[in-house]
């Protein structure tokens, strides 16, 4: 059965003025039930994420409630950076067993306008992929967590901080045609390696933003859909630990597994892909994933990427809409703007940041350290 | 530098009190006669069920960072510290600190050795490495 995204939602990224995260969630569930032609009465599913910013048992029950609906279904899902994914399959599942017709689907957060930026980032430390018992002891930082992935990239590789530059630099050109990005300034290599070390090889610029923001989307099945739809064309997900000390390798991980289960899904191949948008909470973390992910040789990223492979006129445009690393990191709602690219690629409505011909748009999402994968194919309908 | 303390008494507890004895305790496989890390309900290698063995304490550095800025209050003045990655010559990855090395001559695949630094709560201890010498 044909499942397509009817309608999407997205605020500018960066320091909300909404005075609060729920606040945040109805008014990018309005713009999204707008955007899909229907009203919030439709929906009779709502999907969330739980916000780090705003606690509540049952968070999507939260929103129904303030939306003022009662769907029958109003569930929270966890699966960190993979939640997208996951809730757009959950969706899908929902539609094709006729428990639901129009599933809103609402990931946001704000860990600055919500909380304290310094009390979110030692949270994450605290209660985010670090291992409370066997990690904690040692005082990582989330971004030293990386840094360890960077180094025994590099050390095995021959991985360089000018690749990573590569990463943070095509990011910020990207989010400059982005009118909802984050960091909209440009950066060019010097200012990337001027930028203080946070946990060495990672500089700050290697390191997304805290930024409130997030989006929303309305799932539906195709006989309801409007003129804009976008197919979702297969899922795949791939898990194999949580903290990454239980991780089978430093330097490869499971993201073509995802991907694998997706095209199997979509019956569809690499080859067939002409934009990817890929989980960059990190620069090392683009480059990891698009290796395990196939689109270049293990080792061979951090070489392609400062070539331009992946840039806007590369063999495989990645991330036009500047990643989490300059559209912006939403805290829990990481992801939800690799989504809503991909949908707005695909209607062929990106403005200047338009890939021309885009038809099949890949959605990576990550959760923890390279723990959790899911990936999403999406095409015109 | 101080250490947050770990949880003495959760899936971990052995091997932290082994370490407040001086002895790095690591899960061990009887059926397939290999370490691994971290605890598990069973082996990852062949499934049976773990039980714990002191290892040797040597092994090689297999990454680590440079932490210059920490997000633990009781660290900050620690700041700069070097997490790592270490892997065991029984062949289990710890995530630990390397102390009293200088990271500009660091390399995957130095030997490195155990030893113990106190936590926070001084009756745990924490096993830490350092670079072995003469090398």
């Amino acid at each position: 059965m044909r499942v397509v995204i009817a309608g999407v939602g997205e605020l500018p990224q960066g320091r909300s003025p909404l005075p609060n995260t729920m606040m945040l969630h109805e008014r990018l569930a309005q713009i999204a039930v707008d955007d899909a032609g229907m009203t919030l009465a439709e929906i009779d599913a709502v999907l969330t994420v739980a916000p780090r910013s705003d606690p509540y048992l049952i968070h999507a029950c939260a929103l129904a409630e303030h939306l003022g609906i009662a769907p029958p279904v109003a569930w929270t899902l966890e699966a960190g950076g993979a939640a997208p994914a996951a809730m757009v399959d959950v969706a899908r599942g929902l539609i094709a067993n006729g428990t639901a017709t129009a599933v809103l689907i609402v990931a946001a957060d704000m860990p600055l306008g919500g909380v304290s930026r310094n009390e979110y980032v030692s949270t994450l430390a605290e209660a985010g992929p670090v291992h409370p018992d066997i990690e904690r002891p040692y005082g990582p930082s989330v971004p030293a967590m990386f840094a360890t992935v960077a180094r025994a990239h590099m050390e095995r590789y021959g991985t360089t901080p000018d690749h990573l530059a590569a990463v943070a630099v095509q990011n910020r050109n990207a989010a400059a045609r982005h009118p909802n990005a984050h960091f909209r300034e440009p950066l060019d290599a010097g200012a990337y390696h001027a930028s203080r070390m946070i946990a060495d090889p990672l500089r700050l610029l290697d390191c997304a933003p805290v930024s409130d923001g997030g989006g929303a989307l309305v799932v539906t099945g195709a006989e309801r859909a409007g003129d804009r739809q976008i197919d979702v064309l297969g899922a795949g997900f791939a898990m194999t630990h949580l903290h990454l000390s239980a991780a089978p390798s430093l330097t490869e991980f499971s993201a073509g597994k995802a991907l694998e289960r997706a095209l199997a899904q979509a019956r569809l191949q690499r080859e067939d892909v002409d934009v990817a948008l890929v989980y960059d909470c990190f620069t090392i973390a683009m480059l990891v994933n698009l290796e395990d992910l196939g689109f270049v040789a293990k080792g061979e990223s951090g070489a392609a990427f400062a070539e331009g492979r992946f840039g806007p006129a590369g063999h495989l445009p990645v991330n036009p809409h500047g990643g989490l690393l300059s559209h912006g990191h939403p805290a829990r709602a990481g992801g939800m703007g690799q989504l809503i690219e991909a949908v707005v690629q695909l209607r062929g409505t990106a403005g200047e940041r338009q890939i021309p011909g885009a038809e099949v748009a890949l959605v990576h999402g990550m959760g923890g350290v390279f723990a959790n994968h899911g990936v999403l194919l999406l095409g015109c309908a | 530098m101080k250490h947050p303390s770990p949880n003495a008494r959760g899936t971990t507890a052995a091997h932290w009190k082994a370490a407040s004895e001086g002895r790095l305790a690591v899960p061990y496989c009887a059926a397939c006669t290999q370490f691994h890390w971290p605890v598990r309900a069973a082996c990852p290698h062949c499934g049976a069920t773990p039980t714990w063995r002191d290892a040797s304490g040597t092994g090689k550095l297999a990454s680590w960072s440079v932490v210059h800025r920490a997000v633990h209050p009781e660290l900050k003045e620690a700041a700069p510290y070097i997490v790592a990655f270490v892997e065991l010559d029984e062949g289990a990855r710890l995530f630990t600190n390397l102390v009293g090395a200088r990271p500009e001559a660091l390399r995957v695949g130095q030997r490195v050795r155990c030893r113990f630094e106190p936590a926070l709560d001084p009756a745990i201890h924490v096993p830490v490495f350092e670079i072995e010498d003469d090398e």
